[in-house]
């Protein structure tokens, strides 16, 4: 990036430049960066304040320490190797990491279907099939973990249903509290995050490579693996993104729907902020949670990366 | 209105009906003490310039306040903690509330952050009623200075269902939380006081309260091993836990015994537990003032308005709690009382059960508790 736009920094006073005003006017006029900065501004000012210097603080506390009431600014390591002597904290991380990684595949596999038949099959009012995809995010994420508290619950309606049409007598108790209800609710509620992207990669692939892959003779299912999904997979990459990484933090999630051992990394940091009351070392499981899904997503995009130059 | 069921608040919470003291609740279980008052901001600008009560969730009834209420025309502000540890953290973090509603075995942690007020006990009128053994225990003094004002007494206890498990009628014990028959049909507070404490006594300890050895705790961490597959759920959600019972997707799980009266109001069939191993649980809750408060006149008024005779007997009948006051036993009858398991001397009643104190060494109980629910 640095000898293009440098060049072409250069190049910017050549161009006409309509008027001579001094100034900051004219700085603004004659230099592309300056202007480019200023676009940016508001959101870089925004991000310093809500993203940077909060994620500095975290980093700082996580060297501090804490006992009863007080913090200590002192530099040190003993919440990182407290992270790394007891196996709670990595045992509970991983798993996070497993349960995110199930809820990004229930949530493609869900999604992908939707979004194709918006794309492909609706030829009418397109705008309303996508606002009613995003229908259920009108209400607050809290409620929607709710509502699957009503459907797979005791006397919910999964199990009134079944009881009702005579399949079983008495409620099924696994469908709740337990692990699978989380990837459940979980993959529900961010469906959205994976459906929209999805749909703008598909809605984007010229239709007459897929007229053409039918005239060459590929059937539906071969045009599909061969045109389509290659092709579709953009979307499907930045939707796997979108869901994974955040939901590996979610603590509402695993409270409500998890059962008695449903505790994900995100409800420990809620403890140490909490009842926990150990601050500083909040900070550090955030801190080493934020790098593993760092590295998570590195790898992730490394091994596309590398698919990639096999197929081409 | 407490016996409401999900599908009820996600419709009222739809049409905009969903009261603060609901909201508050399901806020409360989820760990986000404060969330009710923030997004219900056109319920709370009424009170706007009004003292602030920061406690249990449940306590926003006007009966509970008479004097005040009828003096400002409506109840103070509230904001509501998940548990007490959560609310120490709030405090310390900077919350400026009035008022707080600490219980006994917490009194020494809130203390420690140096923000109770010493409590001038002649501003208020109704402080000669309390009943002379609750206005001298533990607590009550901190440093010389009176810092928290008994309020109202209650029992953490086992409910359950005698027609589910009739093998435990006239055979009350903890031991139900652990009965492989009734696997993913128990569930426990969330808590380390009314919880894990459970787990210690059947454990065997000397004093439940007490972890600072490392045999209690390896003792306890074994009970707890068994306790957590056992159970459906943690829950500090009293109306979850009740909704539970009544449906019988629970066959026992630990309740205070406001919901106990709850539940028989509703005419589930339920039994609460005198369990043989040490009895039910006691706890003493109580007001204490914030230091330097911008309302301290009302935050006086709030404190006698609670322990006026009608708010304790108004307690009494409608939580099924015991309370602090000679004036609130004085209005309820003998029947009245026994019906709800109570006398009208507290002293008896608070000794029937292992009455709850200071957790010693809290910080690792609750390392060893998040170990335990992540399968360690």
């Amino acid at each position: 990036m640095t000898s293009q736009s440098l060049t072409s920094d250069q190049s910017v006073p050549s161009a006409p430049s309509t008027s001579s005003g001094g100034g900051i006017r004219g700085f603004f006029i004659r230099s592309e960066n300056a202007r480019g900065y200023a676009l940016l501004a508001p959101t870089l000012i925004l991000l310093f304040l809500a993203m940077v210097i909060p994620v500095v603080m975290l980093v700082a506390r996580s060297f501090w320490t804490q006992s009863g009431m007080v913090q200590t600014a002192d530099f040190s390591f003993v919440n990182y190797e407290m992270f790394f002597a007891k196996p709670i904290y990595w045992a509970v991380l991983k798993k996070s990491l497993y349960i995110s990684g199930a809820v990004t595949i229930a949530t493609l596999l869900l999604a992908y279907p939707a979004a194709y038949f918006v794309a492909f099959k609706v030829k009418k009012n397109k705008l309303i099939w996508l606002i009613l995809i995003t229908v259920p995010f009108w209400t607050s994420y809290l409620l929607r973990v709710f509502a699957w508290k009503l459907m797979l619950g005791y006397n919910g309606v999964v199990n009134s249903g079944l009881i009702g049409i005579g399949i079983i007598d008495e409620p099924l108790g696994f469908l709740l509290h337990n692990v699978n209800a989380v990837v459940l609710t979980l993959a529900h509620a961010w469906a959205a995050f994976a459906i929209l992207p999805i749909y703008v990669s598909l809605e984007k692939i010229d239709k007459s490579l897929l007229e053409a892959a039918a005239d060459l003779g590929e059937g539906p299912i071969r045009s599909f693996i061969r045109v389509t999904l290659p092709l579709s997979m953009p979307g499907v990459i930045a939707a796997s993104l979108l869901v994974f990484i955040p939901t590996v933090g979610d603590y509402v999630t695993p409270k409500l729907v998890g059962g008695s051992g449903g505790i994900m990394i995100g409800n420990l940091v809620q403890n140490m902020f909490g009842r926990g009351n150990n601050w500083p070392m909040g900070s550090a499981i955030a801190v080493v949670m934020m790098i593993t899904i760092t590295l998570v997503v590195c790898v992730y995009l490394w091994l596309i990366s590398q698919a990639k130059k096999r197929s081409s | 209105m407490t016996e409401f069921n999900a599908k009820e608040i996600v419709a009222r919470y739809r049409s905009g009906k969903l009261s603060r003291r609901e909201l508050g609740r399901l806020m409360g279980m989820l760990g986000i003490a404060g969330a009710g008052s923030a997004m219900m901001p056109s319920m709370t600008a009424a009170a706007e310039e009004q003292a602030m009560v920061f406690g249990w969730a449940g306590y926003d009834d006007e009966n509970l306040w008479p004097t005040y209420v009828e003096k400002y025309g409506s109840l103070p502000r509230f904001t509501f903690w998940g548990d007490e540890e959560e609310g120490v953290t709030k405090l310390v973090t900077g919350f400026e509330p009035d008022i707080i509603f600490p219980c006994s075995y917490k009194i020494p942690k809130w203390y420690s952050t140096g923000r109770l007020a010493s409590i001038d006990t002649s501003r208020l009128k109704n402080w000669n009623d309390i009943l002379p053994s609750l206005r001298s225990m533990p607590g009550v003094e901190m440093g010389g200075n009176v810092v928290w004002v008994p309020v109202d007494w209650g029992l953490t206890s086992v409910v359950y269902r005698p027609d589910l498990a009739p093998e435990y009628v006239g055979n009350h014990s903890w031991e139900i939380l652990w009965d492989e028959k009734y696997q993913g049909r128990v569930a426990c507070f969330d808590s380390l006081v009314d919880c894990v404490t459970i787990a210690g006594t059947m454990a065997g300890l000397d004093n439940p309260f007490d972890y600072r050895s490392e045999a209690d705790m390896e003792a306890t961490r074994k009970r707890m091993q068994t306790l957590v597959p056992n159970l459906l759920y943690f829950s500090n959600d009293s109306t979850s836990l009740e909704q539970g019972i009544a449906s019988g997707e629970l066959v026992a799980a630990t309740v205070w015994n406001e919901s106990v009266t709850r539940l028989k109001a509703q005419g589930v069939n339920v039994e609460y537990m005198q369990p043989k191993e040490g009895g039910a649980q006691t706890w003493v809750c109580g007001l204490s003032m914030i230091a330097d408060s911008k309302y301290e006149d009302q935050a006086y008024e709030l404190i006698d308005a609670m322990l006026e005779p009608s708010s304790r007997a108004y307690e009494i009948r409608e939580f099924g709690y015991g309370v602090s006051t000679q004036g609130g036993y004085d209005l309820v009858s003998v029947e009245e009382l026994a019906e709800l398991g109570m006398t009208k001397d507290p002293d008896h009643d608070l000794a029937q059960g292992t009455f709850q104190e200071e957790i010693q060494n809290e910080e690792g109980l609750q390392a060893m508790f998040d170990e335990v629910k992540a399968g360690m």
